[in-house]
């Protein structure tokens, strides 16, 4: 295990995929907090004669919250940026290390080729699902300092989990299919051209197909849309889980070029 | 491992950088409220619930008859009141980030707003900048003592 340990990390570590990482988390983040800091109407009735007043423990009806699980669906650019950099993560981590030649240099090493993609896939997960998670952490807490104890109400909360595992499947469907495309692509610019066609290119074309199906299930799930019912279970997990099956398979059985 | 940290705080800070960026965007970026019909019987109400992101003015307009009430969601208090009749146009400051409602608890009016960009607030800008210049001192010691 300690061995495996030291493979995942040394993947993790490489300069390049952090460069590049580096370079894309922060615009990451100013696009959706451009989406954010917009002012939100709705039209509201109530049978008394005052609108209701939200104290502790009732912050899930207000209209900010309204507006904080509206706000990540509403900014297509920063899908669009985030699938196209989970494509590029991949893209890197399976085919950099072989069109540069130290790929051969890490399979002389006693590694099992299972393992290594393993901790190849890990590491592109973990970068994927941190520039996902780092903009949304930022842009929910920073700009609402003054009403942080209604917004860590409204955070914790079932309903905003199912909100993070649909942007948690839009990451896993993505990265999925760019890593089957870097594994089963001989060069690097055609395994992103590919990823980009499949990715990007139906949402462009006004498509709803799975990653961009999840976007709009973002802001649904304030009204208890699951994430767990077996048709988004399926696209956003069982899917993306078959693709890396298949992907490992293909990475086992091939030579290193 | 002590790469991927530094890295991972670098990014961090660079992203505060990019909220900071994205007021700056907001700036001068426009908006509107309404219009809507807003009115208020003994049976009940029907306002207008606006969620702001920070520190705007509301240039509202107001056509009927009544007293229109701005009220302040989450911390309970009336921010502006005043009488209409005929008409009204006057500038609204929501001081802060947080859920308002506009009502009338007896008339009706129609309300059209317009907004002229969206600003941190004092606490806000406080909190950012100070986490940018503690973070970017963190990460200067931490490369110096290395």
């Amino acid at each position: 295990m300690g061995r495996f340990r030291d493979l995942f990390i040394w993947e993790l570590g490489d300069s390049l995929r952090l460069l590049l990482f580096l370079l894309g988390v922060p615009p990451l983040t100013y696009l959706l907090a451009v989406g954010y800091l917009r002012a939100q109407w709705d039209v509201g009735s109530v049978s008394s004669h005052l609108p209701p007043v939200f104290t502790a423990g009732s912050f899930l009806g207000s209209i900010t919250a309204l507006h904080l699980f509206d706000y990540p669906s509403l900014s297509t650019g920063f899908w669009v940026l985030l699938s196209l950099l989970v494509a590029v993560f991949s893209v890197m981590t399976f085919r950099y290390d072989r069109e540069n030649g130290y790929a051969l240099s890490v399979y002389s090493l006693p590694f099992g080729k299972s393992e290594i993609f393993t901790a190849k896939v890990l590491s592109a997960l973990v970068l994927s699902l941190l520039s996902l998670y780092v903009p949304l952490l930022i842009v929910d807490v920073f700009p609402n300092v003054d009403i942080l104890e209604g917004i860590r109400e409204i955070v914790f909360t079932e309903r905003y989990l199912y909100l993070l595992v649909f942007a948690t499947y839009f990451v896993l469907f993505s990265l999925s299919v760019s890593t089957l495309f870097s594994v089963l692509l001989e060069n690097m610019f055609l395994a992103f051209i590919a990823s980009f066609f499949f990715l990007v290119l139906p949402f462009f074309a006004g498509l709803s197909w799975p990653p961009f199906s999840f976007v709009p299930m973002l802001a649904r799930s304030l009204s208890w849309a699951s994430p767990f019912s077996t048709d988004w279970l399926t696209w956003g997990l069982v899917v993306p889980a078959l693709l890396l099956l298949v992907s490992e398979v293909m990475f086992t059985r091939r030579d290193v070029k | 491992m002590r790469r991927t940290l530094f890295v991972l705080i670098l990014a961090f800070t660079l992203s505060l950088l990019g909220v900071w960026g994205a007021y700056l965007t907001v700036e001068g970026s426009q908006g509107f409220i309404g219009p809507a019909v807003i009115s208020g019987s003994k049976d009940g109400i029907t306002y207008v619930a606006v969620h702001s992101s920070g520190w705007m003015v509301i240039n509202a307009s107001f056509n009927g008859r009544g007293t229109v009430v701005v009220l302040d969601q989450l911390s309970n208090e009336a921010l502006f009141a005043s009488n209409v009749s005929g008409h009204l146009n006057v500038p609204i400051v929501l001081p802060r980030e947080g859920s308002y409602a506009i009502y009338i608890p007896n008339g009706s009016l129609t309300l059209s707003g317009h907004y002229n960009g969206i600003h941190p607030t004092s606490r806000v800008q406080k909190v950012l900048y100070a986490s940018i210049a503690v973070l970017s001192f963190a990460l200067a010691l931490w490369r110096w003592w290395r």
